[in-house]
């Protein structure tokens, strides 16, 4: 029965707290409910990096170029009312990032590994930045503002969301199946796979998986839902701008991640709340903000490295069978000494 | 002075100001095998110390060198608390956590210099001396910018005697190249590594005070410069100085010849040929062998 | 005794320096086949090139008549290779059960099996059986929830055994398997292979140094020295034969 019980929490506890984002519109001040909505997509963008990190151990320094692209695309469908449905410009901006990552991958990660390979993502970020900054059609540095919201046809029925409370739940709506995906994807064999594969990659190969086939579908997924991310974030903000592709932007779901612990699925989402949290309590004062995130950072690194949902797990009992364990730092291969 | 001649100064500027702060990251990466991401905000810190000391209209040339080597120390002792607080704490664990600590750092660092200094932009001028150009012949040569090319080959060269020399020199080779061994040999790892942490940020403090002028000075300032020597070291070879050095104004100039060549271009030079070298020669011009 | 494995002609050089040189020899179906020399002899580098860990500079590896010079490492284990290292190698996060249900999940994917039918994300309840079945087989099947890297040593190499083991192998080729196990430890570990090598009919290529279990164990023994075959036969044959002894005298002392 206990056992039961505890099966059934994990679920439950995500209705509960799909439940309250979900009411956020009807109590919360528009403030609040931008930073929510804000918070959504740097915990789906989050995720996304983490599949990379957590999962298949490889480092990611230039996230951000999938995001921006995911994010731009949907600008300019938006701000030029391409006919396409909304539904199908997501869908589109998260190919594209699927296809830069597949490219990506396939001349690097056979290449490259650790520090070299991190390294090369933030080159091409900044690469897809100055490119961004060049192009008139893409607003040069200033940007695209003034992006209007989607509406959707779905038949005869129309769905309208300029609001800020509709877009927020069309928003909420997506990251949820986005995450509700990844998490299978994480928990089945795919996961597993990258996992041992982060273990240990020539044992891996010794059981006859093709590690670098792996390694390149892990990035393009990552790649994917990063600009999925983008994708849904621009119309909710509403301007994009080249730094959304800069450097401190590839750094925040690094940040979040490892606040909340690379070591479980939900460490990403759990580090972005408590980071959207300490941002906008801390926003008033400038200098603050970055003062109390890299505080905090530095003092989990120091006592708790493996992030807050790490260290709240060492207490309960048992873990899951599948679930990682991880309590000791194991993304050193990620890092340094990555497979030749 | 022709479009050449324009180009080839501002590439050996830009060089030479890459270098003054590669030199100290690399530094920090053949001894404690980290790539510093904090390295950029020290190099503001060492800006603003520079700035709070001469202000905005500095008078006397020595006086400006002066208080950029006393940012420098200033922050080489704000590098040896760091390295006693935090990254010793991290020696003996996963490279992983010490650059996620550096990250740490640098958030940290960006915050500190917002609440001490204020985001407005500040602006220095160059002491008198520095301030016009040399004309020879029709080249028009900024004194400022053969007054930071002077600097970067001084600091080259002394870090050269250092390293091929002098004992210490030696000894941080050794340290570098196999601390265990080095360990065994009887020499004092822990004292060597923290002492090339204060050395390497010591060098990004001076350099932050010697490039502070004619620029615009902000707590992002670091951050670009960051990753230009991001660039020159891992092209240049991880941990090498001399490839550092090479590497700097290599990518200097290119930039500087795709500028001229294709004018509508961005700023992306650099970066493609950084990319090129993973790809290609991912150790970079001057390989330092591990042991 | 059909051939398992032909090598013909193998060379391997780092520049200038021959680590292997026209190493040529046969293993049988069934054998068990060790590899001995002194250090610096070439045997793991000869391993790494069987294995597909390294490429050879000449020469060919053939596996049950198939050409595998040119495959990968996991195409060679999906040929039938088996391999275990000096230093086990598992998923020092996974728990022992995780481990062998990682390598079964992956051996039904291996191209020629059928399509495993199996939607949930959790592993297939099949695989977590015939886990449990391989972990009690190898005598730790009271080990199953425990983290790898938390295992004893010996534990550890049956752990690895039974890694190899799920992916129904067809030849084993064992890095030093008595490396770092005691006395007692090296007769278990010498039963389980002669176990294995009964049950399943399986070919195994070993390296090995130490003597007394090469000459208890192998069928066929084969020496090299400086990368070159110096004598190939069996066990008695060798012990006996000039240029081998030639080659370990003076060594024997520093056998422990």
């Amino acid at each position: 029965m206990k056992a039961r019980l505890r099966r059934l929490a994990p679920p439950v506890f995500a209705l509960l707290v799909l439940g309250v984002l979900a009411s956020l519109p009807w109590w919360a001040s528009s403030a609040v409910l931008y930073v929510a909505g804000l918070t959504l997509t740097a915990g789906l963008f989050a995720l996304s990096w983490n599949l990379l990190f957590g999962y298949a151990g490889i480092a990611s320094f230039g996230h951000a170029a999938f995001f921006s692209i995911g994010a731009y695309f949907t600008a300019l469908a938006l701000q030029h009312q391409w006919p396409l449905h909304f539904l199908v410009t997501l869908g589109a901006a998260a190919l594209a990032g699927a296809v830069l990552a597949c490219l990506l991958g396939a001349l690097a990660l056979t290449r490259l590994s650790g520090i070299h390979f991190a390294v090369l993502t933030l080159a091409v970020a900044e690469v897809v930045r100055a490119l961004i900054s060049a192009s008139r059609t893409l607003g040069a540095e200033d940007g695209l503002s003034g992006l209007p919201r989607p509406d959707m046809a779905f038949g005869g029925w129309v769905l309208r969301l300029q609001s800020a409370a509709a877009y927020y739940l069309f928003l909420l709506a997506v990251c949820a199946l986005a995450a509700a995906a990844l998490w299978l994807l994480c928990h089945g064999r795919f996961g597993r796979v990258l996992n041992a594969l982060r273990q240990d990659p020539d044992r891996t190969a010794f059981i006859g998986l093709d590690v670098r086939r792996y390694r390149i579908a892990a990035f393009t997924i990552s790649g994917a839902v990063a600009a999925l991310a983008g994708a849904v974030a621009a119309p909710w903000t509403q301007i994009v701008s080249p730094e959304t592709a800069g450097w401190l932007h590839s750094a925040q779901p690094m940040l979040n991640t490892l606040l909340g612990g690379s070591g479980s699925f939900w460490g990403p989402l759990v580090g972005s709340v408590v980071n959207a949290v300490l941002t906008y309590s801390t926003r008033t004062l400038a200098g603050v903000s970055e003062l109390v995130s890299g505080a905090i950072l530095l003092v989990v690194i120091l006592i708790a490295p493996s992030g807050i949902v790490g260290a709240l797990s060492r207490r309960s009992s048992r873990p899951v069978a599948g679930e990682r364990t991880a309590a000791a730092p194991t993304s050193a291969a990620a890092i340094e000494g990555g497979p030749a | 002075m022709g479009i050449w001649g324009f180009a080839l100064l501002n590439g050996l500027s830009v060089g030479a100001a890459t270098f003054l702060v590669a030199a100290g990251l690399t530094l920090i990466f053949g001894i404690l095998k980290i790539l510093n991401f904090a390295h950029g905000v020290f190099f503001t810190v060492g800006a603003y110390i520079t700035f709070s000391l001469i202000g905005a209209a500095p008078e006397s040339t020595w006086a400006y060198i002066g208080a950029s080597l006393l940012a420098g120390l200033v922050v080489g002792v704000i590098g040896w608390g760091t390295d006693l607080v935090v990254l010793r704490r991290l020696r003996s664990v996963d490279h992983s956590y010490t650059l996620i600590a550096t990250f740490a750092l640098l958030l940290v660092g960006t915050g500190l210099v917002k609440l001490t200094w204020g985001l407005s932009p500040q602006s220095v001028s160059p002491p008198p001396l520095l301030q016009d150009a040399w004309t020879i012949g029709t080249l028009v040569l900024p004194v400022y910018s053969l007054f930071l090319m002077a600097a970067a080959v001084v600091v080259y060269l002394a870090l050269e005697a250092l390293f091929t020399w002098s004992r210490i020199g030696k000894i941080i080779n050794a340290v570098a190249r196999d601390p265990w061994m080095a360990g065994l040999l009887g020499i004092n790892v822990p004292a060597v590594m923290t002492g090339a942490v204060v050395v390497s940020f010591m060098l990004v403090g001076l350099a932050g005070g010697l490039m502070l002028a004619n620029q615009s000075l902000t707590p992002e300032l670091g951050n670009v410069y960051l990753l230009l020597a991001f660039n020159a070291v891992i092209v240049g070879g991880l941990g090498s100085v001399r490839g550092a050095f090479i590497a700097a104004f290599l990518l200097g100039m290119a930039e500087s010849v795709v500028s001229v060549l294709l004018p509508g271009m961005p700023g992306i030079a650099i970066y493609l040929i950084l990319i090129a070298f993973l790809l290609i020669r991912p150790q970079g011009l001057v390989h330092v062998e591990p042991a | 005794m059909s051939a398992a494995l032909e090598v013909r002609g193998v060379g391997k050089n780092y520049g200038p320096l021959h680590v292997l040189r026209e190493v040529d020899f046969t293993v049988g179906t069934g054998e068990i086949f060790a590899v001995i020399g002194p250090n610096g002899a070439g045997k793991t580098t000869l391993f790494r090139v069987l294995t597909g860990e390294a490429a050879s500079n000449g020469g060919s590896v053939r596996l049950h008549g198939e050409d595998i010079t040119r495959l990968t490492v996991a195409e060679r284990v999906h040929r039938g290779v088996g391999r275990t290292f000096q230093v086990a190698r598992i998923f020092p996060e996974f728990t022992a059960l995780q481990n062998v249900a990682v390598a079964i999940e992956a051996r039904r994917r291996f191209p020629g099996q059928p399509r495993a039918r199996h939607w949930n994300w959790r592993p297939d309840p099949a695989v977590v059986a015939e886990a449990r079945a391989q972990l009690d087989d190898l005598g730790l099947s009271s080990r199953t929830e425990v983290q790898a890297r938390l295992l004893s040593h010996g534990d550890r190499k049956r752990l690895e055994f039974a890694l190899m083991l799920s992916l129904r192998p067809s030849i084993l080729m064992l890095d030093e398997p008595m490396a770092g196990t005691a006395a007692d430890d090296r007769q278990t570990m010498a039963e389980l292979i002669l176990k294995v090598r009964r049950e399943r009919q399986v070919t195994v290529v070993m390296t090995e140094h130490d003597m007394d279990v090469v000459f208890s164990l192998a069928d066929r023994v084969m020496v090299l020295n400086y990368g070159q075959v110096i004598a190939v036969g069996e066990p008695q044959a060798v012990r006996r034969d000039d240029k081998v002894r030639e080659v370990y005298l003076g060594r024997e002392a520093s056998h422990a």
